[in-house]
């Protein structure tokens, strides 16, 4: 059964005790297959501690909304707006408690925020200890060039450039890790 | 705290299959930052500018539709890779989800239906002899999934390690060559239904998956023909390898959700294989 159809029957439910067993175990389909992405949508746009309260919110929301606000359409876009809506909701409760000056982008979190600087700040300050032509290197492997143009732009051999980039990886990693610790 | 470039593939060709890994991974918001970080400023350009007309195949056939200069966008523009995210999820095709299986949704599940009865019970109006069946009905359904499933557990063919390709019931004696290839891709795939979090019990996992590969490589695999035998028996020893590779790496103390992720695409990477070869 399509998810449509899924949801079109959980929407018909009724307070009878089968329909509603029979409305609960179409829920438990649809969470099945929906549950484990959504929860990776969330993780990447919340503090781990949110995310649990956050995923049960919005299974809640879509269990209670089905009824009157899922006519036909894409179940799965649908969901992802309540999901999208909920994290912003999130986001604007968070802000207007914390008062953390923010600049974030709706995607994150804003106590993440800080902890994301903090992150990328150690990344900036790492990536600078490395020798200049291990961090063009780098930064070029890390925009998606090939190797092939890496060895054309720096006149380096295949060889020599791998070994670049293994040396300058292992280095970023240590010392990204270490200040993290 | 872990570096998820440390993991960032040499290979071009490996890169697409890594970087839709991390579009379906709860990691991805660390990515984005890491990314944002090397690359610096990035420029108010919108998805659907980077994606042009291939929006539609990329939903359905994944990122290797997008040519070298719109990967290199997505990953020196990071913050469109929530977007793209995002897209996928509300209206990607069954390559996002069958390529990218996960663990079981059941202990969620448990605890989603515990608030909804509960909220349900708050807000009906149905009278108490309703009430006490559906509860007398969930509590029977409950017990009932638990008979099963211990039934299941009690099986003498489902003992503890036994799964994939170490499940005796593997490799069948019988069947074309593309059931039996695409059986093998789908078996392969039952590593996602553990997500182990520390390095003993992901190293237990992956011995086991080593298991498998050696009984793989053992098994007549009768439905194939004889090139056939011979090409998946090159490619499991290719993939052994790289299992004791792992498996090394976490005994040297890299990180398990690393070496987790690496055994990820690595399992997307021959179940993909095997499914291609099936085909042909």
């Amino acid at each position: 059964m399509s998810d449509e159809k899924l949801a079109i029957e959980i929407a018909r439910r009724s307070d009878s005790a089968r329909n509603w067993q029979v409305a609960m175990s179409l829920f438990e389909e649809l969470h099945h297959r929906h549950g484990n992405l959504l929860h990776a949508f969330l993780a990447s746009r919340t503090k781990p501690n949110d995310c649990d309260d956050l995923y049960q919110l919005i299974w809640l929301k879509v269990w209670d909304k089905l009824p009157e606000q899922f006519r036909d359409g894409n179940f799965r876009a649908w969901l992802y707006t309540i999901a999208r809506r909920t994290i912003i909701d999130h986001h604007r409760l968070a802000r207007d408690h914390n008062t953390i000056p923010t600049n974030a982008e709706v995607s994150v979190e804003p106590d993440n925020v800080l902890l994301q600087q903090e992150r990328a700040s150690i990344l900036a300050n790492c990536l600078q200890q490395l020798e200049r032509k291990e961090r063009e290197i780098l930064q070029a492997l890390f925009s998606g060039q090939t190797y092939a143009q890496i060895t054309q732009t720096w006149s380096v051999s295949h060889s020599v450039a791998y070994k670049m980039v293994h040396r300058a990886k292992g280095k970023l990693k240590i010392c990204v890790e270490r200040h993290l610790q | 705290m872990k570096l998820i470039l440390s993991t960032f593939p040499d290979d071009t060709e490996a890169l697409v299959p890594w970087l839709e890994n991390q579009l379906m991974s709860s990691s991805l918001g660390i990515l984005v930052m890491e990314l944002a970080a090397v690359h610096g400023a990035s420029s108010h350009i919108g998805l659907d500018e980077v994606l042009g007309g291939s929006e539609i195949e990329v939903l359905q056939v994944g990122l290797k539709v997008l040519g070298k200069e719109q990967i290199q966008t997505l990953l020196t523009n990071s913050h469109l890779l929530w977007d793209l995210q995002e897209k996928i999820y509300a209206e990607g095709a069954e390559y996002w989800t069958r390529c990218h299986a996960h663990a079981s949704t059941d202990p969620k599940w448990h605890k989603l239906q515990s608030v909804i009865s509960g909220a349900s019970r708050r807000q009906s109006s149905r009278s108490y002899r309703q009430r006490l069946l559906t509860g007398v009905l969930a509590a029977g359904l409950l017990l009932l999934g638990y008979l099963l499933g211990n039934s299941n557990r009690l099986r003498p063919n489902s003992l503890p390690g036994e799964w994939g390709w170490n499940s005796p019931t593997a490799f069948a004696e019988q069947g074309s060559k593309r059931e039996y290839l695409n059986d093998l891709a789908r078996t392969a795939e039952q590593w996602f239904n553990q997500r182990p979090e520390t390095g003993q019990t992901l190293a237990q996992r992956l011995l086991e998956f080593r298991q498998g590969c050696s009984k793989l490589l053992f098994a007549k695999h009768q439905p194939l023909p004889v090139e056939d035998r011979r090409w998946l028996n090159e490619r499991c020893q290719a993939w052994s390898r790289e299992i004791d590779t792992m498996v090394l790496d976490l005994e040297t103390d890299s990180d398990p959700v690393l070496v987790r992720e690496a055994t990820d695409q690595l399992v997307h990477k021959l179940a993909g294989t095997l499914r291609e070869r099936a085909n042909q």
